[in-house]
């Protein structure tokens, strides 16, 4: 390290070794720290440029766009599709059991009329048969 | 004196990830987590996409659509894998990376009224003037003279890391940033007194 080099770094990095090459800044700190009537002014000088840099790192946002971000946050219930899964799970039961108990309220019929139904129409069949028998004979 | 130098302080390394519970409890739609995040983080995404885009309003649409990135991943994020505030970083760097792009691509056609980095009168509502005049001053530097620079100060990355992201090698990043600074100081230290004065009524009140 001599001091062109330490100045190129100084000039790159600027005052802050945490900024600087790892591999450079155990033989900067030596340099520095033999020769502080060279480097200190420098130094200064670039770590007065950093702290006006610093100085502009945050800008305050608006509430306006604080209020946009935090409306597209995720949302508390659907946020994990697991929670959705088992809601939508909840829903299916539920339906299915509110749709067994409504239907067994129903009126039920004193008659069964399905099977008068079906009875005359086998009769009708026995008729045909009969004739049909009767008409080949 | 040489206040800072010599004493280095990691701040890339080995440090907890303060933002990891809140991307646990984001997942599970914990809206409280969303604004801490947000708190502690839109104002430097603001600042870097400011800084790199020098459109206040092109910022801002940088730093929402950050977030909203990140909302949409927090059920897939990992403790361990990256530090939230590098992710989002790098994520809005990108976001700001393809906007330059695209606008390099249309500069040729039209020079944009601000070209000289003036900020709008809307942007300096709640911006102290010293932070406009260093905001100022980036933004009259070339965009890869101001990308070096947003990677490597303002992000804290390593100069490797910086090359690689840039695409350039580590001596034609430090070019870079020499040039960078070089021109910011010219810029700066012709208005340093008032400026020096700012920044330093403005951290002994903070």
């Amino acid at each position: 390290m001599d001091i062109q080099k330490f100045t190129e770094l100084l000039n790159a990095y600027g005052g802050n070794t945490a900024r600087w090459p790892e591999n450079q800044r155990g033989d900067a700190q030596s340099f520095a720290d033999d020769n502080p009537e060279l480097t200190a002014p420098l130094v200064e000088a670039a770590s007065a440029l950093d702290h006006m840099l610093d100085g502009a790192r945050d800008i305050p946002a608006s509430d306006l766009l604080a209020r946009r971000i935090l409306a597209q946050s995720p949302n508390p219930f659907l946020s994990d599709w697991r929670q959705a899964a088992a809601a939508a799970a909840a829903v299916l039961v539920v339906g299915a059991m509110g749709g067994y108990a409504g239907g067994s309220l129903l009126p039920q019929p004193t008659t069964d009329s399905t099977e008068d139904y079906y009875a005359d129409v086998f009769d009708s069949l026995s008729a045909d048969w009969e004739f049909d028998l009767g008409g080949g004979a | 004196m040489a206040k800072n130098f010599g004493r280095i302080t990691e701040t890339n390394t080995a440090v907890p990830d303060v933002d990891a519970d809140l991307m646990v409890r984001l997942a599970r739609g914990d809206k409280s987590a969303a604004r801490t995040l947000m708190d502690r983080r839109l104002p430097r995404l603001l600042g870097l996409a400011r800084r790199m885009l020098k459109d206040p309003i092109e910022a801002e649409d940088v730093a929402q659509e950050t977030f909203l990135r990140v909302w949409k991943a927090a059920d897939r994020w990992r403790p361990g894998e990256a530090k939230v505030e590098t992710w989002m970083s790098r994520i809005a760097i990108n976001l700001c990376y393809d906007r330059l792009r695209k606008k390099r691509e249309t500069l040729m056609e039209v020079l944009p009224e601000r070209m000289s980095g003036e900020p709008s009168a809307e942007a300096q509502l709640g911006e102290s003037e010293t932070t406009e005049q260093v905001i100022a001053a980036l933004a009259v530097l070339p965009d890869r003279q101001r990308m070096a620079l947003e990677l490597c100060h303002f992000q804290e990355m390593s100069n490797i890391e910086a090359a690689a992201i840039m695409d350039v090698s580590v001596d034609a990043l430090e070019s870079l940033l020499s040039r960078a600074r070089r021109k910011l100081r010219e810029t700066l230290m012709s208005q340093s007194g008032d400026l020096l004065t700012g920044f330093a009524t403005r951290g002994e009140e903070g």
